[in-house]
């Protein structure tokens, strides 16, 4: 008995000591220098030392699951990155997210007056289940995206009237009006093709548990919240490297890094920025931002007092300090934005002036509006959002130094929600990332106010529609370049909202891992990744 | 009153409970700002696709048609599907359930086997080294943050060691056994903190009281008098409070199912919350509700083993 005792005391004992000293190497192995970030950054997301067999899988870490992978009716990101491997159309947006190219259509012709585009599809192509594509798989696909009444992807296949396939290898698209974003719009993950046995077979209902389709990958297994695991289609055309894709839930960004550490995954999404260093100062690890068509704002509710005033909103935009925000809240892995299109995007212009900071202005700005002594309004932030929370907390303090006191407020999401669809929120932090380089669906988002209310702004500007609408119908590049410039440059005159940065796609990977890609419309590229053992 | 009469009507007596339960929490979810179309659809859907979805899952039906609805497909066994998932929410549950149940036993056996021992040499020994050092213990056990204990026990023993899983649930008995003792360690560091304290308390108590010194005046053995005696009595407070955590540990698994990202209840219910899938809020809870229940009668029927004076009355 006594020698039990004696074993429980000096077990919790060294229990107590373990503890303290774990605590103290995690902080130590934190301290190393980061020099490593840009290297692997410069050169791109391989590895030098990883060479010898593949594994059979390759495993990556993600904060939230795909909710619907029905390529029609998805929502989210986490869905469309991930269909971009599953699926394909006609054409692709190129891995470096800004050029067109051919996918399941070599070729393409378009008629004089542009309204008829026939598409020459390569032949003898087939789904992941081994049954050949038909003309009757793109008719439906396509009939599918055009009027499926639930599809927030609607917009882009506004301009196509009717759609018919003469044979296997011909598909023809008629269209409403002359449409330049055509090419750009078929790159989506609606309008891609997909068996229509398969749909037939388990129904509308369960289509959001994914299709049967041509791309590198297929759906091995899909246990919702837990992970989702995807194999190679057996059928695919072209080199496919890893047998296996399995892409893990873990919420907590701490728990990720544990399991990269750990060598329990090979690659983690969603690094919190000021973690980057650190992983990098760590043997066999890389972490980097990957550039990223995602673009924040500062959005202001032009319905509240005092921002209906426009010097008001200068003088916010010119209290604000960027670079702080870019360099504290995101280690630096982002870029100061100018307008309210992301750079990776066509059409962005680079002559519009990015917002520097100006106290005096800022003051002097304030005085004209009539608000010499400042006001206060309430900064709405998302409970659990770290990024909007550092940065509302950097916000405050600047704009302080003008006299302007923002009182965070912070809402839980679905309440944040709310009040954003009621028009509730004085001031908040928003959010785009780019499904595709053609500029439209942004400014569609902010122009046309019966879709939106300008991002929930109020804003309403009769000559930005217009605009909007012309560039949307003109073919010639040089005017619609013009046109997308005159939108940016009246944003920025109106102080419609305040561009922030344009951010990255912040991972980490083993060393063992080679030519992971991600474009900067977020798609996933699984068919490139390699991952040794 | 016999055992199995007292179990019947205990079972019968949670009827109105469990209703007025589906009441509050059907209500309750609702009074909250949010609502379920704008979640699910996102920021770019359109006015008439909020509305159509609206009317689809019966947004605007009056409470109490809602309410019916519910309770009776409640009735036949249904909680609805969930407006996230798209599938059945008994299903999402029971896929979870095992999960949460498992880190609730492992939890229970870890503050059992560690706790137990650790509290009544305490009391045995108060005032001497071994009482200073778990009394020392039970401080850093309840002031230590668990998700702290969890990533320190994570990175000694996942990472550096590479003794457990960082987070692997996996298919087999054995790789979800392996998956549970960390967390379950982790969890039960806290509760042991309460445990070990109470029960030190009650032996110190108990040790002075006079039918323990009658006992040793008759010459009855040390290690029966603890056993018998002292650790016994001293167990009647603690099997409460551990009924108690328990009960609470099914909810509010949420930090340690999110650190060692185990697929249970908490994450799920949680999830729901935020996207206000209604059906699955309702399910989980009645869930946890039944569960909690069970719970205090077994803890009843458990202490009148312990204490013969007690009855079931």
């Amino acid at each position: 008995m006594k020698k039990f005792k004696r074993f429980l005391t000096g077990f919790l004992s060294i229990a107590i000591l373990i503890c303290a000293l774990t605590g103290c190497g995690s902080s130590a192995s934190s301290s190393n220098s980061s020099a490593k970030g840009s290297e692997a950054a410069s050169s791109g997301s391989s590895s030098a030392d990883a060479s010898g067999t593949l594994k059979d899988r390759f495993t990556m870490a993600r904060p939230i699951d795909s909710d619907n992978l029905d390529p029609v009716t998805n929502q989210y990101k986490y869905d469309i990155w991930v269909l971009a491997s599953i699926c394909e159309g006609l054409v692709k947006i190129g891995d470096d997210g800004s050029t067109v190219e051919p996918c399941l259509a070599k070729s393409w012709d378009k008629s004089e007056d542009g309204l008829t585009w026939t598409f020459h599809l390569l032949p003898d192509i087939k789904f992941s289940d081994g049954t050949p594509v038909t003309g009757a798989d793109w008719v439906f696909s396509f009939e599918r995206a055009m009027k499926h009444d639930e599809s927030i992807f609607y917009t882009y296949c506004k301009s196509i009237d009717s759609v018919e396939a003469p044979d296997d290898t011909t598909f023809v698209l008629h269209l409403k009006y002359v449409d330049p974003s055509i090419l750009t719009n078929l790159c989506m993950c609606n309008m891609v093709v997909q068996s229509k046995a398969y749909y037939d077979k388990v129904g509308e209902d369960n289509y959001i548990n994914g299709p049967v389709a041509t791309g590198p990958y297929y759906i091995k297994d899909w246990k919702k919240g837990e992970y989702l695991l995807l194999a190679k289609n057996p059928y695919y055309r072209d080199t496919v490297n890893m047998n296996e894709i399995m892409l893990k839930v873990v919420s907590d960004a701490q728990t990720r890094e544990l399991m990269l550490q750990s060598g329990e995954v090979d690659l983690i999404t969603e690094v919190p920025f000021n973690n980057i260093n650190d992983l990098n100062s760590q043997d066999g690890i890389t972490a980097l931002g990957l550039p990223a068509g995602q673009e924040r704002y500062f959005i202001i509710n032009h319905r509240h007092k005092p921002f209906d005033n426009e010097k008001v909103r200068e003088a916010i935009r010119d209290a604000v300090d960027i670079p702080q925000i870019i360099n504290v809240v995101l280690a630096g892995q982002g870029q100061e934005a100018n307008t309210f299109i992301p750079n990776a995007c066509m059409y962005w212009d680079d002559s519009v002036p990015y917002p520097k900071r100006d106290v005096e202005k800022a003051k002097e700005l304030l005085k004209e509006a009539g608000y010499p002594n400042g006001f206060s309004f309430e900064y709405c932030i998302v409970s659990g959002d770290s990024v909007q929370e550092q940065i509302a907390t950097i916000v405050k303090q600047q704009l302080a130094e003008v006299g302007i006191t923002a009182n965070i407020v912070v809402y839980e999401n679905a309440a944040f929600r709310d009040k954003y669809a009621n028009n509730g929120l004085d001031f908040y932090v928003g959010q785009w990332t780019i499904q595709s380089n053609d500029p439209t669906s942004i400014a569609d988002y902010w122009f046309i106010y019966d879709q939106s209310d300008a991002y929930m702004s109020g804003y309403k500007n009769d000559q930005l529609t217009k605009l909007n609408e012309l560039a949307k119908h003109e073919l010639d590049d040089n005017k619609r370049a013009e046109y997308f410039k005159q939108m940016q440059e009246t944003f920025y005159k109106d102080a419609v909202a305040i561009p922030i940065y344009w951010g990255t796609f912040p991972i980490a990977y083993s060393d063992k891992v080679k030519d992971f890609v991600q474009s900067p419309l977020g798609y996933y590229r699984f068919q490139y990744v390699k991952c040794y053992k | 009153m016999n055992r199995l009469s007292y179990i019947i009507r205990r079972l019968i007596q949670m009827i109105p409970v469990f209703f007025i339960v589906t009441v509050l929490v059907f209500v309750l979810i609702r009074c909250i700002p949010g609502d379920p179309a704008l979640t699910m659809l996102g920021d770019r859907a359109t006015h008439e696709m909020i509305e159509a979805y609206r009317q689809k899952i019966g947004y605007y039906d009056p409470l109490w048609l809602q309410y019916f609805i519910f309770l009776k497909d409640l009735l036949h066994f249904d909680l609805g599907s969930s407006l996230r998932y798209s599938e059945p929410v008994i299903n999402l549950i029971l896929e979870r359930l095992p999960v949460t149940i498992g880190l609730t036993v492992s939890v229970v056996f870890f503050t059992v086997v560690i706790g137990f021992p650790l509290g009544f040499m305490a009391g045995k020994k108060r005032n001497k080294l071994p009482d200073y050092i778990i009394r020392i213990y039970s401080l850093f056990g309840l002031s230590a943050p668990q998700f702290w204990v969890g990533l320190m026990l994570l990175l000694m023993f996942g990472v550096k060691i590479k003794l457990f899983p960082v987070s692997n649930w996996g298919d087999t008995l054995p790789e979800h056994i392996m998956a549970l003792i960390l967390p379950g360690i982790t969890q039960a560091l806290g509760i042991m903190a309460v445990i070990i304290r109470n029960l030190r308390n009650n032996v110190v108590d108990i040790s002075g009281t006079s039918y323990v010194t009658f006992a040793r005046s008759k010459g009855l053995s040390e290690g029966r008098i603890d056993l018998r005696y002292i650790f016994r009595n001293a167990l009647l407070p603690t099997t409460t409070i551990l009924s108690l955590w328990i009960a609470s540990l099914l909810g509010g698994c949420i930090i340690i199912e999110t650190v060692f990202n185990l697929p249970g209840l908490g994450a799920l219910m949680i999830n729901s919350v935020l996207s206000r899938d209604y059906s699955v809020i309702q399910g989980g809870v009645l869930i946890f509700v039944i569960t909690v229940l069970i719970i205090n009668l077994i803890t009843d029927i458990i202490y009148s083993m312990l204490d013969p004076r007690v009855t079931l009355n």
